[in-house]
């Protein structure tokens, strides 16, 4: 083949020239085949994230400065099982009525801490002996080191004098 | 730096030469339809491996929210088809899909069939052709069964008592077919581990023998 | 590049001639001018592929119910060729169109080469094979066809049952009837303890369609897969109406 040597005025070989436009098509085809398939792939990016809130109490329900535990049920949606998942908050009304809501599961290995104990540290958790105030701050020394896990509240339920809770998130040490 | 990595691979595997017989093979003119446009017959093989790759693709991502259960399957497909982003398009890719491959390898074979080219010496070509094509129609019935529709229970209920009317051994067939005695949920773990996994296999095996064979003895000559 | 197909010729290969209005005689490299155009014709292929596939969405039919003896099967476009040939076949000897007719075919179709042994490649030059696959391809396009018809005769005949509408609503009326009581005692464990069904088809709103002595006399007589007369005496009453009573949305 003599392609090689017939350069066009560019420099760019006809072998070249064809080269790239087999690349091209190569990739238009490889586009159209895969195009589909990852919006397809990365749905469950769009399920996650925005929770929806479940109304759980009433904001009358609570007193100030104790920690209630309340129980809620939540719709899950799993791909097509649906199911109702039972979940529990600890809920702290603040002196400036603002709400806490804290997840009862500890955050050194995932056990449930037990609430109600007197003096300054109201949450225990029986597994490995890690205690919480009342706010959920870990005393110091003891295996946990991460504040309880809190649930988004709902702002707009509240003025309602809903208590709704929504997604878990992680509070730093 | 690409440059010393493909050098650095070729000096230990020598693939140059692979590759370079590959690309540089001088394709006759008679299957070229920048030539003569009736040459377009001879595109049906390529474009039957298209959609075979289509197929593979697209079989690959539904794997990923399809349950061969008969509990599930059939809510996992509409999972497929009414929520998932695209899973209607994607799902559809597989369906139409499997019919394309079925139509564009049957005019394949008929061209090569018209032209003689299964002639001496590529009569093993042929017969690996022949056997893609029975693996394809097994990929056709099985793949049938498993969104666990109406449609799919009652075509497969019918092509197991074709199967159980083979002479003396026919009732057995059926059973192994089928995973027992009814259709159920063996039926369908079978259906789906023989349309995922074991053709599949044989498929990549095949169409690796027959790509083989075509390199080695090249395209048939102008009639 | 040197030009092998000299001498490198696989025996037998016919020798190359060049075709009457070829106008050009050239080969040219596989990679990149003929892979190019390959490539091209693949790329409208699969353009037009995809503007089928999104002008013709895949439907899903109702779930597999192995109860519902009533649906007229109906195999994949591709083998109802295979399917029409039985319906020729005489039912004692069913295998002839199952297994001898299908086999030989394929028999056939494997061992071409060796049957067609002439040297001679065109088409009209070995009249016998050529022949030969049109009648089969003509004899298939006609069972395929005469398949399709008669199953749109038997669809036209036979209608399938409008789908039964999805319930959404799942509350169940009444649930503390006596007949619920009945119903859970006798019932739940083919129709499930909330009506949604398990052997047994669902009830959800069962009340929608059959009056409750429909009920009671299916409860009765039995259906399908059901059994006659589960729910004895005056429960069969209690139970029956307290089904018509599921009327849900």
């Amino acid at each position: 083949m003599n392609d090689n040597n017939q350069k066009d005025k560019e420099g760019l070989s006809r072998r070249q020239f064809l080269t790239y436009a087999l690349g091209g098509t190569g990739a238009f085809m490889a586009a159209a085949i895969t195009m589909p398939m990852i919006p397809f792939t990365v749905d469950p990016l769009r399920r996650v994230g925005a929770g929806n809130f479940v109304e759980a109490a009433k904001v009358s329900d609570f007193e100030v400065g104790v920690p209630k535990k309340v129980e809620f049920t939540v719709h899950k949606k799993d791909g097509w099982v649906e199911s109702d998942v039972k979940l529990s908050a600890w809920v702290l009304k603040k002196q400036d009525g603002t709400f806490l809501a804290m997840s009862p599961i500890c955050t050194h290995l995932g056990c449930q801490v037990n609430g109600g104990k007197e003096g300054d540290y109201f949450f225990h958790c029986p597994c490995h002996d890690s205690f919480f105030t009342k706010d959920g701050v870990p005393k110091p020394g003891v295996p946990a080191t991460r504040p309880l896990d809190t649930y988004a509240i709902d702002e707009n339920a509240l003025k309602e004098g809903k208590l709704a809770l929504g997604a878990i998130s992680q509070r730093k040490a | 730096m690409l440059k010393k990595t493909y050098d650095w691979i070729d000096e230990r595997l020598g693939v140059t030469p692979i590759w370079r017989d590959i690309a540089d093979h001088e394709v006759p003119a008679h299957v070229n339809p920048a030539n003569k446009m009736s040459a377009f017959i001879y595109c049906f093989g390529g474009l039957t491996f298209l959609i075979i790759t289509t197929q593979i693709i697209s079989g690959m991502f539904l794997a990923m929210y399809y349950v061969p259960d008969i509990v599930n399957a059939y809510n996992s497909v509409k999972y497929i088809t009414d929520e998932v982003l695209l899973g209607q398009i994607v799902r559809g890719m597989h369906f139409w899909g499997a019919s394309l491959v079925i139509i564009m390898m049957f005019l394949h074979m008929l061209r090569v069939f018209f032209t003689g080219s299964y002639k001496a010496p590529r009569e093993l070509n042929w017969v690996v052709g022949v056997l893609i094509f029975m693996v394809v129609m097994g990929f056709g019935f099985t793949g049938y069964l498993l969104p666990w529709d109406q449609k799919a229970y009652w075509a497969t209920q019918v092509g197991a008592n074709i199967a159980a009317s083979v002479p003396v051994v026919g009732p057995y067939i059926r059973i192994l077919l089928v995973g027992g005695a009814d259709l159920g949920a063996l039926t369908l773990t079978r259906f789906f581990a023989i349309h995922v996994f074991f053709l599949p296999a044989a498929l990549l095996v095949l169409l690796g023998l027959h790509f083989f064979m075509i390199r080695k003895q090249g395209i048939s000559g102008p009639l | 590049m040197a030009d092998h197909s000299n001498k490198e010729r696989i025996p037998g290969v016919p020798r190359y001639r060049k075709p009457k209005g070829l106008k050009i005689d050239g080969t040219e490299p596989f990679f990149p001018n003929f892979l190019l155009k390959e490539w091209i014709v693949g790329s409208v292929f699969l353009v037009a592929f995809i503007m089928w596939i999104l002008f013709n969405p895949v439907d899903l039919e109702a779930v597999a119910d192995p109860q519902d003896t009533s649906f007229i099967p109906v195999p994949d476009w591709y083998f109802l060729f295979l399917y029409q040939l039985l319906k020729y076949v005489p039912g004692q000897v069913v295998w002839l169109g199952t297994v001898v007719v299908p086999g030989l075919a394929v028999a056939l179709l494997l061992l071409v080469p060796w049957i067609d042994r002439s040297k001679t490649r065109h088409p009209f030059k070995r009249l016998i094979p050529t022949g030969a696959m049109i009648l089969s391809l003509i004899f298939m396009a006609w069972l395929t066809y005469e398949a399709d018809e008669q199953h749109k005769h038997a669809l036209a005949k036979n209608p399938p049952k409008p789908k039964a509408p999805a319930v959404k609503d799942t509350a169940i009326v009444a649930p503390s009837d006596p007949g619920a009581k009945i119903f859970s005692q006798s019932c739940a464990t083919c129709h499930g303890a909330e009506l949604k069904g398990q052997v047994g088809p669902s009830l959800l709103g069962v009340g929608n369609k059959l009056k409750p002595e429909q009920i009671e006399e299916i409860i009765t007589k039995g259906r399908g897969a059901m059994p006659p007369g589960i729910v004895q005496g005056d429960d069969t009453k209690k139970v029956a109406e307290w089904l018509g009573k599921q009327q849900q949305k």
